[in-house]
């Protein structure tokens, strides 16, 4: 059992609206669990109800195998990082970062030692004397990282922690903390919409939409068998194309790419799924117009229209290619994701009926 | 060219200024050196002879040991119970607008009206208070006409009013203080009073000082009570230093003693700004 989190079918209301439906997760000791998601499914909402500080409307939460559902949040055995780092603003760094220990009365010594343990762990060991104001973003960060380390709680909580950060440091930070969360062997929550966060950190991510759990599993799984269309959208950068196949006037065509892969025979409402890295130029296949070419340095994003569709492809390098060019695709037949008309794949239909 | 355009834009605020506040000031001083002029005698330069009878003028102490009695009972616990109400009303209570707006009522009465509303209360046998005091069978005070507790009802009387004032600052700057620190204290532990001490209160010391300043100013500016409630007797025992003043130049019409108060206001005012500015400036500025 040791560390884990468990999160039974969790709740949350609010007069009538359902922010959180029903959901569902376990995370196993020393793991990172990333709850992601698009704005408003109610991510923090379920990293705010595992903390304490917001009452579940119905479920339970347990931790290394303790109902906590209704205790209260400190004495949960979770540390948390807040958007907004929520640093006191007049504390110095290092007030700041034993504020929790003096709370729990342990002693200066003890104090002193796991202060500089955590500083140096993050790297803020010489500004310890400084005030969150006199630090730059990154730096306030490690602050809200080191307090979370010095509590030394077995379950660590982060809410979007790195979106106030700039892109480059963003990913620096992405894998200092999972070396942190590794080297200290945390269980970890982890929410945030950026799903490159999610597939670079995660050994386990739940895709939320509208409170619910779409997919839930590891990010490759995610990636490759994505279950509903949602998932398949949303994971993966740029997102993979989801073709109509209604609204395609010759189905043929479409069957070219693929060396005449069958297609179900009553395409009512259904999607056609192929990731933009799938999709080669060849010389016959599918009939498609270049309508824009954006060069990225390692790679390209071309951007293509099939009569009235647009779909995506990446390339490695350079692609050489003019606007309006007509060009035609490929793609393996192993490569196709078929969606029915409710957004989920075939396999999954069978199990929801 | 330039000059001459900034300086045009600048002319209305400087002719305020100057005519309101900067001449007048100067002009006081200046008034302060000369004597009483009358009809047989003129005013004439007399040098510090004013304020020579001023450290002499037995009032004049005892108008500013009231002063600093009035500013001691007054400002502390108004700033004490502005800062609980505020903590008081900043959570989500049933009725929260109304209690706020109840605490706030006193702020938005005129003075002349709030002077009556407490005149009634302390009015011997028929006032509110004696009234409540005669059920458990306590005989009727004259509260206003006792050297010993007129400057006490007048005390009780300014904090009701000032305290909601000051509660709407305190609201203010809670509602800017952002609610994940309650939250991040919250689970490390912390219980409500030592967020208060550690957090809630260090970060409302900048507030503090404005209403500290405001209230040592408001103390030495109360003159319109004592108008409707006592005029500053029995006995000089709730005369205030601007009540004196005024005193001096409309009713004794001697305004170059008065003056000399005024400079002796002024200087106390200005004392006390700059010691507060320096004494609270390192623990009031985290940022
Ligand atoms: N205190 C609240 N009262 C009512 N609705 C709320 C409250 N907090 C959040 N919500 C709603 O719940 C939904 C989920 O919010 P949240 O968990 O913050 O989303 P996320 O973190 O995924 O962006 C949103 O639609 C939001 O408007
Ligand atoms: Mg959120």
């Amino acid at each position: 059992m040791g560390n884990d989190l468990q999160v039974v079918c969790l709740e949350k209301r609010w007069g009538d609206f359902t922010a959180v439906d029903r959901v569902s997760f376990t995370v196993a000791e020393s793991t990172l669990c990333v709850l992601l998601g698009p704005s408003g499914c109610g991510k923090s909402t379920i990293l705010r109800m595992i903390a304490g500080l917001e009452e579940a409307s119905g479920g339970s939460i347990y931790i290394a195998g303790r109902d906590v559902t209704t205790i209260d949040p400190a004495r949960r055995g979770v540390s948390m990082v807040f958007q907004s780092y929520a640093l006191f603003p007049h504390l110095s760094v290092g007030e700041n970062i034993v504020f929790g220990l003096k709370v729990r009365k342990i002693g200066a010594t003890e104090r002193a030692a796991r202060l500089r343990q955590a500083a140096e762990l993050v790297g803020l060991a010489e500004l310890l004397e400084r005030k969150p104001a006199q630090l730059s973003g990154g730096q306030q960060q490690r602050v809200a990282l080191a307090r979370a380390i010095v509590s030394q709680q077995p379950v660590c909580l982060m809410d979007e922690p790195l979106s106030n950060l700039d892109a480059k440091l963003r990913s620096e930070m992405r894998s200092e903390i999972r070396a942190l969360q590794k080297r200290l062997g945390l269980t970890m929550v982890y929410v945030t919409h950026d799903q490159i966060e999610a597939m670079t950190m995660a050994d386990q991510v739940i895709l939320l939409k509208d409170g619910r759990v779409e997919q839930s599993g590891p990010p490759h799984e995610l990636y490759e068998r994505p279950a509903t269309a949602f998932t398949a959208g949303f994971i993966g950068a740029p997102p993979m194309n989801l073709l109509v196949l209604d609204e395609l006037p010759n189905l043929n065509e479409i069957k070219a790419a693929t060396d005449d892969m069958s297609l179900p025979r009553s395409p009512a409402g259904m999607r056609y799924g192929v990731r933009p890295e799938d999709i080669e130029l060849a010389e016959d296949g599918l009939s498609a117009r270049v309508e824009a070419v954006d060069f990225l340095g390692a790679g390209s994003i071309i951007t293509l229209h099939h009569q009235n569709q647009q779909l995506l492809a990446s390339c490695s390098g350079r692609a050489a290619l003019t606007i309006g060019q007509q060009v035609y695709l490929r793609w393996p037949p192993e490569a196709v994701h078929l969606f029915s008309a409710n957004g989920r794949t075939e396999a999954e239909e069978s199990i929801h009926p | 060219m330039k000059h001459v355009y900034g300086w045009l834009l600048l002319t209305p605020a400087a002719i305020l200024l100057i005519g309101f506040t900067h001449y007048p000031t100067l002009r006081t001083i200046g008034e302060s050196f000369f004597s009483r002029g009358s009809s047989l005698r003129p005013s004439r330069f007399i040098g510090l002879d004013n304020y020579r009878a001023m450290f002499d003028d037995p009032i004049f102490w005892k108008v500013l040991t009231n002063n600093l009695w009035f500013a001691l009972g007054t400002i502390p616990t108004s700033i004490i119970l502005a800062l609980t109400m505020a903590l008081l009303v900043n959570r989500a209570l049933p009725g929260r607008a109304l209690v706020r707006m109840a605490f706030f009522t006193p702020t938005i009465l005129p003075m002349i009206a709030v002077a009556n509303i407490w005149l009634f209360f302390y009015t011997p046998d028929i006032g509110l208070i004696d009234q409540i005091l005669s059920l458990v069978g306590i005989s009727g005070h004259n509260w206003l006409g006792d050297p010993a507790t007129v400057l006490g009802a007048i005390i009780v009387m300014t904090i009701w009013k000032e305290a909601g004032f000051f509660m709407i600052f305190y609201l203010a700057a809670l509602q800017h203080l952002p609610p994940e620190l309650r939250e991040a204290s919250r689970l490390e532990g912390a219980g409500r009073w030592h967020h208060f001490r550690r957090v809630t209160f260090p970060l409302l010391m900048p507030t503090t000082l404005f209403v500290l300043i405001n209230a040592v100013i408001n103390s030495f500016k109360l003159v319109d009570h004592l108008f409707i409630l006592t005029k500053g007797g029995p006995n000089n025992a709730s005369n205030l230093l601007l009540y004196y003043i005024f005193e001096t130049a409309f009713s004794y019409f001697d305004t170059n003693f008065a003056a000399t108060l005024t400079v002796a206001l002024l200087f106390l005012l200005a004392l006390m700004a700059l010691a507060q500015f320096y004494l609270l400036d390192k623990r009031v500025h985290y940022r």
